[in-house]
């Protein structure tokens, strides 16, 4: 007995230890549960958790969502976290079928990956039903190429809302005094980015090592008939037309202000906003800065243009769209909070906010804000021959690896031609 | 049959034992389990979310180490920035708290506090911070080298042989001040007769500091050579605020590409592989002086 006496404490901690993980696992899971359980057990109130990035932006939703809730009764909270986490913290939801997200804010790149592994509710069957949709909901006025975005075997796995493209800005004063039009092919852009070099600052670009560089490249490839694949959608990077966009790319960086090689998109945005660079390339999200009287230094003189092409117009598109999760237990409710959220109204109401570029073409055409937002006709008109980055499992390997070849040939003279092999090569396993 | 003294002493080791247990258990519930899990996904391929998907490759995400020549790369560059770093900051914080002792002591104090302010700054913040002030456009560091003539010159974070150099300086900048303290608690224990004796024999300043100071700081050194040593090497927020890596991938840390490969990438078995190599390259960097310092001890 005395020999068991001293290792009693040691078992009753165990004991205890482990009583106090299932009390914590099972307290997690009820909090995952709670909300739709205590939806249930009073038979009327539903709760809808919606997860999303953090920002000025999710501060503006969520002060509208108020009227949504007044409006249907149902009570909306929204998970708003750091976007470096978010995919991550949606996909361990999801996939644990904690049924904890109702309604997932979704980068296109991340769809075809959660519908392939059975997160996401094909929205077809509500679209036709006004009483979740709303009688204005329109479906025809969302921008085609978008819905296309989101539509997986022909079913639709979310409704398209904030768009994002590269777009070329510049001061109107400076290129009026410099006698320069509106850029819009490679020569144009190449020309005034010299005279303005020559004249001690040049055109701002967002080439630092990141995606930004990637997604300016790809764009101004397509623009020369270039891109990543060949017809047969086959890895094809060592291509005449991406390599003499390469050479662009380097010819451009040579004219730029300094520390583009270690800028994104916004610090470009910063130089132009703060009067140092009188041209750059910029993103959509990021223009509304631009014309805030209150923070810019050029407001109401900057001019918008899609991003500059060799053989036709061509740009590069990022949308998020909201999805129904498959373990939601209210997927019709929350399909109606994501038609409401992106009706026309609420899109709108949204645009005037915080100058929100959404996937509306009534929206983006509205007088109030086009007045608001002189950015959104370029804008629409980069919208109309874009594309997405490739949303292939292993386009994060593509996306990194041309990253650093970007960075190579913007700062370490790297070759184009060689750069571009080396990719091809470092790559041919996993793009066969 | 045992005797009493066997008994008793019997019953003293469990006693051992039990009063152990709680504090082996947080070793293992915090260190051990953890790193035994890491060990475990490193031999599979999965990506996050997706553990119980695995594919088991056994040893095949750590031969790929070494034919990748990325990950070479960035395990030279990590051992460039930490053998750097810690030189600049052993030689800059060692100097100083020396420095610091040939003033009056309220002037020390003063300037002690000074120095340290860095310390109490988060290293991502020390990054944006010195990002800006490496900014060609807005930045006080090209604002001074366009005084001193050489704007032109300098390549900042924007050329890849200038970016590494430019980290290093934030670094030590950051933790220069913590070497300081070390070094300065260190000063502090050694008795002051002996540096009076030594004045008496007609010691020089450098004798004195080579036969008193510095065989009386080595224990200290050894500590912040094992503390910031591993911290050097694991650098991940600095030089994330800064370069994130670029340009060119010319400051690319170990710890950075670990990062965007398992959470860029979702390669996270690979991911895993790389931090368990850093923490066995760490172990043989470091673990020579640790078992010094414990003998010593």
């Amino acid at each position: 007995m005395k020999h068991v006496i001293p290792w009693l404490p040691l078992l009753s901690t165990a004991v205890i230890s482990l009583l106090g993980c299932n009390e914590g696992l099972a307290q997690s899971q009820s909090d995952a549960k709670g909300v739709d359980e205590a939806g249930d057990k009073e038979g009327e109130k539903v709760q809808l958790v919606i997860s999303r990035w953090a920002g000025s932006h999710a501060d503006d939703q969520a002060a509208i969502l108020g009227e949504f809730e007044k409006a249907t009764g149902i009570h909306v909270r929204m998970d708003a976290i750091d976007y470096g986490q978010l995919r991550q913290k949606q996909m361990l939801n999801m996939g644990g079928k904690t049924g904890a997200y109702d309604l997932v804010f979704a980068q296109e790149v991340w769809i075809p990956e959660y519908v392939s592994s059975g997160y996401l509710h094909a929205l077809n069957d509500y679209l036709s039903n006004p009483a979740l949709t709303g009688k204005d909901f329109d479906f025809a006025d969302f921008e085609q190429s978008l819905i296309q975005t989101d539509t997986i075997d022909s079913k639709l796995y979310g409704l398209p809302t904030f768009v994002q493209t590269p777009l070329v800005v510049f001061n109107k004063d400076v290129f009026g005094r410099l006698g320069a039009q509106t850029p819009k092919t490679w020569d144009d852009t190449l020309s005034i980015a010299s005279k303005l070099h020559q004249n001690g600052t040049g055109i701002a670009l967002p080439a630092k090592e990141g995606l930004a560089a990637v997604d300016v490249w790809i764009a101004l490839a397509r623009s020369n008939n270039g891109g990543y694949f060949d017809s047969a959608g086959k890895l094809n990077l060592v291509t005449p037309e991406n390599i003499a966009t390469c050479q662009f790319w380097k010819d451009l960086v040579a004219v730029s202000m300094r520390g583009s090689t270690n800028w994104h998109f916004d610090d470009v945005n910063k130089a132009v906003q703060f009067g140092q660079a009188p041209y750059g390339i910029t993103i959509s999200g990021l223009a509304g800065q631009l014309e805030d009287p209150k923070e810019s230094k050029v407001a109401g003189k900057i001019g918008y243009a899609p991003l500059p092409f060799k053989q036709r117009p061509f740009g590069t598109l990022s949308v998020w769209s909201w999805c129904v999760t498959a373990d939601s237990k209210h997927p019709k409710e929350a399909f109606r909070l994501a038609a409401w959220l992106t009706s026309k109204q609420v899109e709108k109401a949204m645009g005037l906010k915080n100058g929100q570029v959404c996937a509306r073409k009534s929206v983006l055409a509205d007088p109030d804000l086009v007045n608001k937002a002189p950015y959104l006709p370029a804008i629409t008109e980069s919208l109309e021959n874009a594309d997405t980055e490739p949303r292939d499992k292993n386009s994060p390997k593509l996306m990194d690896a041309m990253q650093a070849a970007l960075s190579r040939i913007a700062a370490g003279g790297g070759d184009p031609k060689s750069e571009l092999e080396s990719v091809q090569q470092q790559l041919s396993n996993d793009f066969k | 049959m045992l005797s009493n003294a066997s008994k008793s002493r019997h019953d003293g080791d469990l006693l051992a034992v039990v009063l152990i247990a709680p504090a082996a258990a947080v070793v293992i519930a915090a260190m051990l389990l953890p790193l035994v899990y890491a060990f475990t996904m490193s031999l599979f391929d999965f990506r996050p979310g997706f553990e119980t998907q695995g594919k088991f490759l056994f040893l095949q995400n750590y031969l790929r180490f070494f034919q990748d020549k990325i990950a070479l790369q960035s395990l030279l560059l990590t051992l460039v920035f930490t053998f750097s770093a810690l030189l600049l900051e052993l030689l800059l914080g060692v100097g100083f708290s020396i420095l610091l002792l040939t003033v009056p002591v309220w002037v020390a104090k003063v300037l002690r506090g000074v120095y340290c302010i860095p310390l109490l700054i988060s290293p991502i913040i020390v990054g944006l911070i010195w990002r800006y002030m490496y900014d060609p456009t807005f930045g006080i560091v090209y604002f001074i080298a366009k005084q001193v003539g050489c704007d032109q010159f300098f390549g900042g974070l924007q050329q890849p042989g200038w970016s590494m150099l430019c980290v290093v300086l934030a670094d030590v900048w950051e933790t220069t001040p913590f070497v300081m303290l070390c070094a300065t608690a260190g000063l502090a224990a050694i008795p002051g007769d002996l540096y009076e004796a030594a004045r008496i024999d007609g010691a020089g300043w450098w004798n004195r500091f080579l036969r008193i100071t510095f065989p009386s700081l080595r224990k200290v050194l050894v500590v912040v050579l094992i503390i910031r040593g591993t911290d050097a090497f694991r650098v991940f927020d600095i030089i994330y605020a800064l370069t994130n890596g670029g340009p060119a991938n010319s400051t690319l840390s170990l710890s950075i590409y670990a990062f965007k490969k398992g959470f860029e990438q979702y390669e996270m078995g690979y991911a895993m592989a790389i931090s368990i190599i850093m923490m066995v390259v760490l172990s043989l960097l470091f673990g020579p002086f640790l078992r010094r310092s414990r003998i010593r001890a």
